[in-house]
């Protein structure tokens, strides 16, 4: 009956206590900044000249600016509003209103932990995350595919004659019939569906990556029903 | 609490903003032998002009007040409205008026009126035409309440603009002051470029469609020779098309009225005594509050 507008994430710890992935590490080069969902929230992530990646809550501590569409110089954020510039730590260090201003270290964006492996760039939102992933071997980022339906890891490989072992709870290796070797793992995003990222083995060819991709194509179009791009 | 509170939408609205006049558009926005359906503060409501008689219907087929000032026609779901907020500038000779027609926007409308009090977002988000990066300084002004008005001010603002209006050849420094008459009208008084003791106004008035979507009326009222109403009226589209992105992109989407919420800094005063401003007005439509209330 009561309705309540949650409008801000306060504490997403119950939500996902599990590492999410939220992209192919070639997805965001150095110098870039993208918009993620995880479930229902909201992430800015970007990658800092240092080669990290950094996810902040998608708002800026000031007035509310998505920093999604700020710009990254250096390893530091700048948001898009009025130029607030946040370090790699999510620490203010600049309020261009107020030049001769240091900021008081209280000032700070929502930060989350991130971590990259498998040929994906993952993050907790819980802030009590279990031990990050470590997927072992070298992997190269193959294709990201939007699917309109949120659909279970299981839902997914269902009929589709591969085998797989799970990695995490959002991840697997697959072998299939041709042998490549792919891990495939689903980004939930709530009402906005999910994301599901494949990067293959680094030592299978460069026609493994056309042909993991098209599998990958058809695989979707057979869930939701549609033909093939 | 009974289900009426669903059947009577208004009955969600705060008495501060549902006392008072909205405006709708222009009259030429509504050209002979029309009839059609707009929204004010969550409501259906209907706009006929036969020849040149306008009427205005609201909920259950209630006829709504009207009036037509400051280029635009106005009306309130209150039977008793507070009377409408004067602008003397406007009885004033020697300025020209320009309209620029509604812009819908989705965001609060109170989140319009605020970023339209801001100057710190000028060099970012106007950059190269109202501020620089170089000259993002927000030097100390004064904000205080007109008591008797019950209306804010923000004066002795001044700020670095490389192309203050579309009357300017140079950068300078432009002085401002700004007047927040209604919760969801905002004028800025702005240093004229061709006669630097005069004031050339901009302003808002914004009509509230639902909490999270507003249609943006905005006006010019200027002493600017030099330029024509359609150099004018692409100047201020210019600028509030960029405002727009910003406005879409604020999270939350309804303005906040707890200090804790967000982090004001000094060049945010006026916001700061705007957002004072609502909550002592009871105001809980449109805002973080009203989310929680409801
Ligand atoms: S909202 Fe980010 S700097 Fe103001
Ligand atoms: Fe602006």
């Amino acid at each position: 009956m009561n309705h309540t507008t949650k409008n801000i994430p306060t504490d997403p710890k119950n939500c996902l206590t599990d590492w999410v992935p939220v992209g192919l590490t070639n997805h965001i080069p150095r110098g870039a900044v993208v918009r993620a969902y995880i479930d229902q929230f909201d992430i800015a992530i970007w990658r800092g000249e240092d080669g990290f990646v950094r996810a902040w809550e998608n708002r800026c501590p000031h007035r509310g600016m998505r920093l999604s569409y700020g710009f990254v110089q250096g390893n530091r954020l700048t948001c898009l509003y009025h130029g607030w510039t946040f370090g790699g730590d999510g620490i203010c260090h600049l309020i261009p209103a107020h030049p001769d201003l240091t900021p008081p270290e209280t000032i700070h964006t929502h930060i989350y932990p991130t971590c990259e492996t498998g040929g994906l760039i993952w993050v907790a939102l819980a802030s009590m995350p279990a031990p990050a992933p470590v997927i072992k071997g070298a992997w190269t980022p193959c294709r990201s595919l939007h699917f309109v339906q949120q659909i279970t890891l299981a839902a997914l490989l269902a009929d589709s004659g591969l085998s797989s072992t799970p990695l995490t709870e959002y991840a697997v290796c697959a072998t299939r019939k041709n042998q490549t070797q792919a891990v495939l793992a689903i980004q939930p995003m709530g009402k906005h569906g999910m994301m599901v990222h494949c990067s293959i083995a680094s030592c299978d060819h460069e026609a493994a990556l056309h042909d993991t991709s098209r599998w990958l194509m058809t695989r979707r179009a057979k869930i939701e029903d549609t033909v093939p791009e | 609490m009974t289900r009426t509170t669903i059947d009577q939408p208004e009955m969600r609205i705060d008495p501060f903003t549902y006392a008072h006049w909205y405006a709708l558009g222009r009259k030429e926005d509504f050209p002979e032998g029309c009839a059609l359906n707009t929204r004010l503060l969550s409501h259906s409501i209907g706009i006929r002009r036969d020849t040149d008689i306008m009427s205005i219907t609201g909920p259950q087929g209630r006829a709504l007040p009207i009036q037509h000032r400051y280029g635009h026609v106005w009306t309130s779901l209150s039977d008793s409205p507070r009377p409408l907020f004067d602008i003397p500038e406007f009885a004033e000779p020697g300025r020209r008026l320009v309209t620029v027609g509604g812009v819908r926007v989705r965001c609060s409308g109170l989140r319009a009126v605020e970023n339209f009090l801001d100057m710190a977002h000028f060099p970012f988000v106007h950059t190269d035409i109202l501020g620089v990066t170089e000259h993002a300084e927000v030097k100390k002004y004064d904000v205080k309440m007109d008591v008797e008005k019950d209306e804010i001010w923000a004066t002795q603002c001044q700020f670095f603009q490389p192309v203050a209006a579309a009357a300017s050849v140079a950068g300078d420094m432009v002085h401002y002051q700004y007047r927040v008459p209604h919760p969801h009208s905002v004028i800025l008084y702005k240093s004229c470029p061709v006669d630097p003791d005069a004031w050339d106004l901009i302003g808002l008035f914004i009509q509230p469609l639902e909490e999270e979507e507003c249609l943006v009326h905005s006006f010019l009222l200027v002493f600017d020779d030099n330029n024509t109403d359609t150099a004018l009226l692409h100047f201020q589209q210019n600028i509030f098309l960029q405002d727009r992105v910003i406005l879409e992109n604020q999270v939350p989407a309804r303005l906040p009225l707890d200090p804790r919420q967000e982090t004001p800094t000094r060049a945010d005063a006026s916001s700061i005594a705007y957002r004072r401003w609502l909550k002592r007005n009871g105001v809980t439509w449109s805002t973080t509050r009203g989310a929680e209330i409801a």
